[in-house]
């Protein structure tokens, strides 16, 4: 009889304790680090756009623009091609770096080429649609003097239950009058993501 | 002398009553996947029909019949391949992802469902997919991202493909080390084989057209010899010749119009029926086949097991066998004109095949020893109700021991079913051609043939032929 009773407890606690399973949800800091699946996250984007934008500030190239000018340089972030193995949306991450950018105060910046088309569609109609006295003025946008674009690679080498991606992030920042390459850097970050065989 | 015991006939029958309503349940539990096959006529007729919207709906209208809640992948495999044909492709790369998704996730084996599948059959877990699903639905979803046209995406996919080839060597040798080091029972150790397919020529060709149209011509190159690999070094499933030739890499005569038409329908899983009989010591497995005589019992394996003589049960496995496809000639037409036929570029359903094969072993080990297990306990428990009834000396007991006894027979050979899930909407075939072109707008057609004349014709419909674009097309025919 004891053992009977027993049994019934053990199962009770065990149907009670896979019962209790339900969803929770806590709001978290933006700045702190989740990972959960293991592929590039929102963390990964912002902490590469900083990172970047802070070494590409404090190259030579900045300062050597600001003698030869006397102004900030103005700045137009293009395109971050994702070559990786997973759907990367590097429009995010643009926009990291355009905010790093701009929050700067070191270099003015222009508009991409998405936000211009649609920009330069509205300018068209004002001329027509809008009172003389508020139309913007045709041809006298501000000219980049540098354009910023890169590409997200990875590299996966994996084992049953063990990965480890690595994503390369390269950006370069290059004179639109010249061609020149002023500035480049390449970050690396490398995630192992182990996932166990079995659980209960 | 032999000792009998006197047992009371009420307590045999509460025993009984209690094993019957246990193994009712495992009846009911077991008996909703022995007509897989035959759930899905409907549905593989429309689609048969090229009437996939119509296919979806049924599909829709019958999920909860179809799957179970351990059958997600391929409920999101079979929704996404069907929403692949309708055209609809923004939905149905999103099936596809989650496909994908939880293939990742049931990696991860729940030891709650091994331990039921255990006492079971392996139904009881998460259907966790088969290898060539998890490859070629990055295929279908880079023709989607094709169609959508955003071939970044599309690149994304192909290497997602590429990643899980270089995996897939590794993945069964060392699930079969385990099994093997596991083996406590004598039983012969699975032989992991050679997947042998661990380069796709479709998944090849797809990443050279695009490199190709970006300009990437070193890159192109290598996709080719890589394509050009994978038919040499896999010999058995690529016997054929490659239908692309090096020329594809850098036209100079015009821009290419690249085809991809898949036809046919893949695998799917039959099971069949062995029996298990011991000897002292030993288990001995039997396969019965069918032959002008009819069926003929033959040994198929036998090994050493801890083990009495007598006992003799059924067990199920699953076998898979190819649908194949009645089309023996594909042609492309473009603007009414025979522009020429497609070659096969991959078969898909040997592949789909020869990767199955690779997990058989492990599939029949655990299957033979489940079954053994299972099929003596369960015996046994059936010996003692009878003698229980007997002992009991009236007429009511000894029918209600011989009830409970049968009843333990028929839920054992219930329990022991085949995991026949799988896919059903995957092509067969896939075949390709490339044709220069003026830069323009086409009307492309493609014609499909069998041995009485015209099956099918997919009017791909308007299709413009740009420099730096994929101009990449694909067809289907589920026939």
């Amino acid at each position: 009889m004891k053992r009977r009773v027993r049994l019934v407890m053990l199962v009770a606690a065990v149907l009670l304790a896979s019962g209790c399973a339900t969803r929770t949800v806590t709001r978290t800091g933006l700045d702190e680090q989740i990972d959960l699946s293991g592929r590039w996250n929102d963390t990964d984007s912002r902490i590469v756009a900083r990172d970047m934008v802070d070494d590409a500030l404090s190259r030579p190239w900045l300062r050597n623009f600001q003698q030869a000018r006397s102004r900030a340089p103005v700045v137009l972030v293009g395109d971050v091609r994702n070559r990786s193995s997973e759907h990367i949306q590097t429009d995010i991450f643009i926009r990291n770096i355009e905010r790093e950018l701009i929050n700067s105060g070191q270099v003015r910046f222009v508009a991409g080429d998405s936000a211009r088309e649609a920009i330069r569609a509205e300018r068209l109609d004002q001329q027509t649609q809008a009172r003389s006295e508020t139309v913007a003025r045709l041809g006298a946008e501000t000219g980049a003097d540098f354009m910023m674009y890169g590409a997200v690679d990875s590299i996966t080498d994996a084992v049953e239950g063990q990965r480890v991606v690595t994503y390369q992030v390269d950006l370069q920042l290059v004179d639109m009058q010249s061609n020149e390459i002023v500035w480049l850097n390449t970050i690396e970050i490398r995630k192992l993501i182990a996932q166990p065989r079995a659980r209960w | 002398m032999p000792v009998v015991r006197s047992v009371p006939a009420a307590s045999v029958f509460r025993m009984t009553r209690a094993t019957l309503l246990l193994l009712g349940l495992l009846i009911c539990f077991t008996a909703c996947t022995t007509t897989r096959n035959t759930l899905f006529l409907e549905i593989d007729s429309s689609a048969q029909r090229g009437d996939f919207d119509g296919a979806i709906n049924l599909l829709e209208e019958n999920e909860r019949t179809l799957y179970t809640d351990r059958d997600g992948v391929l409920l999101h495999l079979d929704r996404g391949m069907l929403l692949h044909f309708a055209g609809r492709h923004r939905e149905s790369v999103l099936e596809l992802q989650e496909a994908e998704r939880l293939i990742e996730e049931y990696f991860t084996l729940q030891l709650r469902q091994a331990a039921t599948s255990l006492l079971l059959n392996d139904t009881a877990m998460n259907y966790a997919g088969e290898d060539f699903e998890d490859i070629y639905l990055n295929v279908f979803n880079a023709l989607s991202f094709l169609a959508m046209d955003d071939p970044q995406a599309a690149f994304v996919e192909i290497r997602r493909i590429d990643n899980k080839l270089n995996l897939l060597e590794t993945k069964y040798r060392s699930l079969a080390a385990g099994f093997a080091s596991a083996d406590q029972f004598g039983a012969p150790p699975p032989d992991p084989g050679d997947t042998r397919f661990y380069n796709s020529a479709l998944a090849r060709y797809l990443s050279l057209v695009i490199y190709r149209s970006e300009g990437n011509r070193d890159s192109a190159r290598i996709s080719f010899e890589q394509m050009e690999n994978a038919f040499a070094e896999q010999r058995t499933l690529y016997p054929h010749s490659n239908p692309i030739s090096s020329k594809s890499i850098e036209p100079t005569d015009g821009i290419p119009l690249s085809v991809i038409a898949f036809s046919g329908r893949s695998p799917i899983k039959r099971a069949s029926t062995l029996r298990i009989r011991t000897e002292r010591n030993r288990v001995i497995v039997i396969v019965s086949q069918e032959d002008d005589l009819g069926l003929i019992p033959s040994t198929y394996l036998s090994f050493e097991f801890p083990v009495e003589a007598g006992y003799n049960f059924r067990f199920e496995l699953p076998r898979m066998e190819m649908r194949g496809s009645e089309v023996t000639r594909i042609r492309v037409l473009a603007n009414g004109q025979e522009l020429g036929d497609v070659g096969l570029l991959e078969d898909m359903q040997r592949i789909a095949y020869e990767t199955f094969q690779v997990s058989r072993p492990i599939v029949f080990v655990r299957s033979v020893v489940r079954a053994t297990l299972k099929g003596i306990a369960g015996q046994r428990a059936g010996r003692a109700m009878e003698e229980a009834g007997v002992a009991s000396g009236s007429a009511i007991g000894w029918l209600a021991g011989a009830i409970g006894s049968i009843a333990t027979d028929i839920a054992l050979d219930q329990s022991e079913q085949a995991d026949l899930r799988i896919s059903r909407f995957f092509p067969a075939f896939a075949h390709a051609g490339e044709w220069a072109l003026a830069p323009g707008t086409y009307r492309i057609e493609v014609e499909y043939l069998g041995p009485r004349g015209l099956l099918w014709r997919d009017d791909l419909g308007d299709v413009h032929i740009r420099p730096g674009s994929p101009n990449l097309v694909s067809s289907f025919f589920n026939g």
